[in-house]
């Protein structure tokens, strides 16, 4: 018995001396996996245009029902992409997101894109609605 | 050999009979066989324009378009060898060449024929490296269609639509070769009142709708079985909604009414369900200025006005004038409601002078052996008088079916004192009432199928003795029976307002006022006016009328302003609306069940699309709600509790339900 508990002690002390595996989260922070996904943006073309055309594929693709699309046409004076149809209104229910990263794969032209951004806490409820405002990468 | 007129052949290895001149496709797609196809439909002629159809036929050399290959005696067929699998791959591959791959920006996408096509038959992939042509888009074509010419597969359905079924000349084929396009004649917009049809035919997104641009993408709207609520059609339509707004009217085929088209009110006319004209809440008139107040406040003020009054005048110095834009249950109710509550027979939805016994002539009609037309009868009458009626105007789809008639050779006589758009294909034209009705009697001598259509104005004119001395001559001369008698009144739903007995005259199913054992006949609408205008009328209750959109409106409106109450009733903020002392927001129809009954007298039940917007109640409700301050407990809980008291009491709608109407609806005769 007391071969056992030395033995045991043994792993208490070994990790008492190494480096602790935990980090002094939020002071320092662990560099992610390439392919870790969290908080949504929209992107944007170099010219500054929005990628998303508000074709709502998204929307579909998405198995908790969390992104609403409203798309509108292109206007003279009022051009926000390069084609005739532009996503009038995007919000993502970030309390329903899995992030399942589906809306990144079918979006035909990798507007919306899951990024590294998990520190997504609020004080309210409808904070959680993320709008075009809060999505979209700012534009030049 | 196969029995007379029929031809027995193997497509894919089954056996399949069909009638002679059948064309394979047809055949195929009788019996459960797919041959995908973007050119073809069934209520056009055949093109053979885009060749995706193509079959091979044992014995012929070359493949077949299926589409305009008729069937023959002992032929084999086969639609998924080798060989044509290849063909219709290399032409949807060529139909690609010149087809942006836009589907995600695309209104058609998600419901496309050919982006389902492909899908299952054509190239996984495309070789075309070169660039795409491109055109300037969208270009306009009329007030709802817009044209985006890269799209176009040149199937030629929309210009075949325009020439064979609405007659309306206005889209053609452009140019040649690959300069090919759907176009208008320069300065001549695409305003047919038929436009809308070629959206759904078109089989890619080259047509699209000006007011649905963009709205949403077609998987994401919920559709709900409705009425066309704008003419006396009832045509069958699906109301397209996202999110409490009605955003798109598709056709719902209905052989028996519509054929599967719908004129452009009924498809645009959607757009006033979610207006910002609506009534959103209660509103009373305070100090001159329209407030905001709750339905019991509304409710409560307005029955302790009538109570007021009728202690003061009596009940017959209230009126209610209710409309043909109110389903059956609302028109009942509000008859109910006049009658039982207020205990008055001022009960009428028409305003303009009408002589005295309407429903009464039309009974006469009906009961001299000519039976009620159904719009089928359309299709094969060989004789058809329009009588002062103008189905152009007031039931467009109707002058579809008349249309087609007199393509086919019918012979038809157009009695009016203008001329209208169906003059220009009647065999006869006439001016004056009691000449036109002689030449009809003396040119349909050798019909075997009569059909007369009577228009509203022929209802109150001075011809009407006439009018029925002719209709005793056309039965006597019909021992066959073979006459067919309509009576197009404007109004969606103007029988069913006339069967549920909002007239002054008539309780519901035409009964005659002595069996209610209690009151005289009330005021006509018109006669409500003037008792307005010399004090005998203090009160109005309309419901869904705007009256002031009559053509006295000067006349109409000096009426108002002697009275003391007016209540009205209404979805929108209308003209009279705004002369009301008290305004009830009533939902529209896509936002509740009902029943209309149409130009034949079908009865055909429309639902819920979205929710009430607003405050605002279905009319039958709002008067159920209203009975309730009165004391009176009208006792339904739905529409459909409506209808079936209103199959107890109206004799010819027995045994009518919700069940029983079914999805096609149902025709009653009179009587």
């Amino acid at each position: 018995m007391v071969k056992e508990l030395l033995k045991a002690f043994r792993v208490t002390l070994r990790y008492l001396v190494s480096k602790p595996i935990t980090i002094r989260y939020p002071e320092e922070r662990r560099e992610q996996y390439p392919r870790t996904r969290w908080r949504h943006v929209l992107r944007r073309y170099d010219n500054g245009l929005e990628r998303c055309i508000g074709c709502s594929l998204c929307a579909a693709a998405c198995p908790a029902h969390c992104i609403y699309v409203e798309a509108d046409e292109n206007r003279e004076g009022a051009r926000f992409s390069s084609g005739e149809r532009y996503a009038k209104v995007y919000e993502i229910n970030m309390l329903r997101c899995i992030f399942c990263g589906y809306c990144q794969e079918a979006c035909p032209t990798d507007a919306i894109v899951l990024q590294k951004d998990f520190e997504l806490s609020n004080y309210d409820r409808k904070d959680f609605i993320y709008n075009k405002d809060k999505l979209l990468v700012p534009g030049h | 050999m196969g029995e007379e007129g029929l031809v027995r052949l193997k497509i894919d290895g089954k056996e399949v009979t069909v009638p002679r001149g059948t064309s394979i496709l047809e055949a195929a797609k009788r019996d459960g066989i797919e041959i995908p196809y973007f050119c073809y439909h069934p209520r056009l002629s055949l093109v053979g324009a885009c060749r995706v159809c193509v079959v091979e036929i044992e014995g012929s050399g070359k493949l077949q378009t299926s589409c305009t290959t008729p069937v023959a005696e002992g032929m084999i067929v086969r639609t998924n060898s080798e060989k044509v699998v290849k063909a219709r791959k290399g032409v949807l591959e060529l139909i690609l060449t010149n087809h942006p791959l836009d589907c995600p920006v695309c209104d058609k996408g998600g419901e496309c024929p050919l982006q389902n096509i492909t899908y299952k038959y054509g190239p996984a992939v495309t070789r075309y490296k070169e660039e795409r042509r491109r055109f300037e888009k969208p270009v306009v074509l009329g007030p709802y269609i817009l044209l985006d010419r890269e799209r176009c597969i040149l199937c030629y359905r929309c210009t075949h639509f325009c020439e064979e079924i609405a007659g309306h000349h206005q889209l053609g084929m452009l140019y040649i070769g690959g300069h090919m396009m759907v176009g208008i004649a320069p300065g001549v917009p695409f305003d047919s009142q038929f436009s809308g049809n070629t959206i759904e035919l078109c089989p890619v997104g080259a047509l699209t709708s000006h007011p649905f641009r963009f709205k949403a993408r077609p998987w994401e709207l919920k559709g709900t079985d409705s009425i066309c609520p704008h003419c006396a059609c009832g045509c069958n339509i699906i109301l397209q909604s996202r999110d409490s707004r009605v955003l798109r009217v598709l056709s719902r085929e209905n052989q028996e009414v519509d054929n599967g088209w719908l004129c452009d009110r009924g498809r645009f006319g959607y757009l006033f369900i979610n207006s910002s004209e609506r009534v959103m809440t209660p509103l009373i008139r305070k100090n001159g200025n329209l407030v905001q107040v709750s339905w019991k406040d509304a409710l409560g003020f307005i029955a302790q006005r009538i109570k007021e009054i009728t202690s003061n005048w009596g009940a017959d110095s209230i009126g209610g004038i209710a409309s043909y834009n109110c389903s059956n249950e609302d028109n009942y109710i509000f008859q109910r409601f006049m009658r039982v509550v207020v205990g008055t027979n001022n009960i009428d939805f028409r305003l303009y002078p009408v002589e005295t016994d309407v429903v009464g002539f039309i009974l006469e009609v009906f009961s001299k052996g000519l039976r009620l037309f159904s719009l089928r009868d359309i299709d094969d009458a060989e004789a058809i008088l329009l009588l002062e009626s103008d189905p152009s105007e007031g039931q467009p789809i109707t002058e579809l079916r008349l249309k087609k008639a007199a393509r086919r050779n019918a012979i038809l006589t157009v009695v009016n004192s203008k001329k209208i758009e169906l003059s220009s294909y009647a065999r006869y034209s006439f001016a004056d009432i009691s000449e036109g009705i002689n030449g009809f009697i003396d040119t349909s001598a050798k019909a075997k199928k009569r059909l007369i259509l009577l228009g509203e104005k022929t209802l109150g004119t001075h011809n009407r003795r006439e009018l029925l001395e002719a209709i005793d001559l056309l039965s006597a001369k019909d021992p066959r029976g073979k006459t067919y008698i309509g009576v197009l009144l404007k109004g969606v739903n103007a029988h069913g307002a006339l069967d549920m007995g909002v007239v002054p005259d008539y309780l519901p199913g035409y009964r005659p006022l002595s069996e209610s054992g209690k009151f005289g006949a009330g005021l006509f609408g018109w006669q409500m006016l003037d008792a307005a205008r010399n004090g005998r009328l203090k009160a109005l209750y309309i419901m869904g009328a705007d009256i002031l959109s009559a053509q006295d409106s000067d006349y109409i409106k000096d009426a108002l302003r002697h009275l003391e109450l007016i209540v009205v009733q209404d979805s929108t903020m209308t003209e009279t609306a705004l002369r009301a002392d008290v305004i009830l927001p009533a939902s529209t129809f896509a936002e509740r069940d009902g029943t209309f009954t149409n130009t034949e007298r079908r009865v055909q039940r429309f639902y819920r699309a979205i929710r009430p917007l607003g405050e605002s109640r279905p009319n039958w409700e709002i008067l159920y709600m209203l009975a309730k301050e009165f004391h009176h407990d009208f006792n339904y809980r739905s529409a459909w509790d409506v209808l079936k008291e209103i199959s107890q009491i109206v004799p010819f709608y027995a045994d009518m339900s919700r069940e029983t109407l079914g999805d096609k609806g149902r025709q009653w005769q009179y009587g």
